[in-house]
């Protein structure tokens, strides 16, 4: 027998075929989603994930206890701290609620999120900075800022805009890749005419295609981009007074945040919302939601994401813990979720992530 | 901060609501022919079950992303890319390049392992030919769509693949049968 025969093969394959199961449109339409909108603000929303899941259980451990605190202790609370999780009832929202991103700049300490760095500069002056914790360190640097705001005058935006301009190298989109002291990162600086993008390390950021060839970056390049970031963390060592159009530092508070849900690996949205409180499926159910993915090194993991006012995530918190829902501060935020089976998993979790001025 | 990584897949989305194109062709694409899509991605998963997210997945996508259907191949063929890099992204984290061939087994090891063991032996293509043909039942055209090669090479390999499993199971088979006479 020197071939064999077609009839043979599809006889032994039928016999190797496993039992389908059934299938299911409604779920795909679910996965692939409905009206919706802020891709942008969806992308930001998945800025922490693709390293959270790798230290999520460690997190557990660092549950941040906030007990019932009075009004008074709330409202210093807000004053002199950034906001990890909600705001307190009471807290006014910066405004306005959208601004024109000037300047967007983001700098990886570690290959993970502990340590990272970003600041965002508006036209209107508004400066909003954020470090994550390192919760491997034990003095200041181990706890997370919360987002920080601060206010520039107009000739405040244009220095900082002039000292990313003095790193020569916004000039045009750059891509680099990790080394030389640098992890991953990226800036965004507005031109005349449009957002100009420098990247550097193993990430792919939202308008920069995931494929761009990638150089390694010359010891000056890194130079240069650290310096930026040591500047741009305390930018009131070297600023003048007439920068600042109010140098005291508040908490941010945002005006609405994107709540983000996820079953794990190819769990569809029906059986997410169905894994929630009834009352916060319903609530989510009547929420448009903007659907996607995103990889970590354990896969790749669909998500979704509504974008609801602050009372409207008070309401949603309330119904969670009412229902007895675990929930975590961490390094980056409120989170709810129920444990799955695995020792790496969650069965599902759900996320307030603070919207930003650029992204309404 | 528009910085965040984002998934490869999210890159073509647009929304439902404006779309009109094919989303009656994929339901029926997919009513249709669900179960070979389950049975082959079964081979790539290794289980039906996590084969059925994959297909799920895969046609979510595919509505989401209708502006990567250019139309000038089978809407088919376009499914079956798009499932095949779904399947490799559940196995692991990594995307499946424009000329790899995912790796395709049994989901069952135990049964029928003499015709098991010839088929594992194939080079990944043609292995992956032969289930295309056996499991998915796609043409010679549609395979050559789905691998990206063209219809003679698909003939080609099917012809080499059909010598080999010849030559293996003629073998191992005969000389099952003269130890069991």
């Amino acid at each position: 027998m020197s071939t064999y025969d077609d009839t043979l093969l599809v006889a032994r394959f039928a016999a190797l075929a496993p039992e389908p199961l059934t299938g299911d449109w409604e779920d795909i339409l679910d996965r692939a989603g409905r009206a919706r909108k802020g891709r942008q603000r969806f992308a930001d929303s998945l800025q922490s994930r693709r390293r959270r899941h790798l230290v999520v259980l460690a997190a557990v451990v660092l549950v941040v206890v906030v007990g019932a605190a009075s009004a008074l202790a709330v409202r210093a609370y807000v004053l002199h701290q950034g906001i990890v999780g909600l705001p307190p009832v009471g807290a006014a929202p910066s405004t306005p609620k959208s601004g024109e991103l000037v300047l967007g700049f983001t700098f990886g300490h570690t290959f993970g999120d502990p340590g990272r760095f970003r600041v965002s500069v508006y036209a209107d002056g508004r400066l909003i900075s954020e470090r994550v914790g390192d919760s491997d360190r034990t003095d200041e640097y181990r706890n997370s800022t919360g987002l920080l705001e601060r206010r520039l005058t107009p000739e405040g935006v244009e220095l900082v805009r002039a000292e990313v301009i003095s790193t020569g190298l916004v000039d045009h989109d750059l891509h680099l890749t990790s080394g030389e002291g640098l992890y991953f990162g990226q800036i965004a600086f507005r031109t005349e005419d449009r957002l100009v993008h420098v990247t550097w390390g193993d990430v792919t950021w939202d308008n920069v295609d995931p494929d761009v060839p990638r150089r390694s970056p010359t010891p000056e390049q890194a130079s240069a981009l650290i310096r930026l970031d040591a500047r741009l963390a305390d930018p009131a060592s070297w600023l003048p007074a007439s920068a600042w159009e109010d140098p005291d530092t508040k908490a941010y508070v945002p005006s609405g945040y994107s709540v983000c849900y996820e079953g794990g690996q190819g769990v569809g949205l029906s059986r997410v919302l169905a894994l929630l409180p009834p009352a916060a499926e319903n609530m989510l159910r009547a929420q448009e939601n903007t659907p996607g993915t995103y990889t970590n090194l354990r896969g790749r993991f669909p998500i979704w994401c509504s974008e609801l006012t602050n009372e409207e995530a008070r309401a949603l918190e309330r119904i969670l813990d009412a229902a007895g829902v675990n929930s975590w501060k961490d390094l980056f935020g409120l989170t709810y979720g129920a444990p799955g089976p695995g020792p790496d998993a969650t069965e599902f979790s759900l996320t307030f992530n603070p919207i930003l001025p650029d992204q309404r | 901060m528009t910085s965040r990584r984002l998934d490869k897949g999210f890159a073509g989305y647009r929304t439902l609501m404006n779309m009109g194109g094919i989303d009656s062709d994929l339901e029926e694409l997919y009513r249709r022919r669900q179960g070979a899509f389950q049975v082959m991605l079964a081979s790539v998963t290794g289980s039906v079950e996590s084969a059925r997210d994959v297909v799920q997945e895969a046609f979510a996508q595919a509505l989401r992303d209708q502006n990567g259907f250019r139309g000038d191949g089978s809407l088919e063929a376009w499914v079956w890319r798009i499932a095949f890099r779904v399947a490799v992204g559940s196995n692991g984290s990594r995307e499946l390049s424009v000329d790899e061939v995912p790796e395709v087994a049994f989901v069952d090891k135990n049964a029928d392992p003499t015709f098991a063991a010839a088929v594992r032996e194939l080079p990944p293509q043609r292995r992956m030919a032969i289930f295309l043909r056996y499991f998915a039942d796609l043409s010679y055209a549609e395979i050559g769509e789905t691998l990206g090669i063209a219809e003679g090479t698909v003939a080609a390999t099917l012809s080499q693949a059909h010598r080999q499993l010849g030559a293996a199971l003629s073998t191992n088979e005969v000389s099952t049968n003269e130890v069991m006479a």
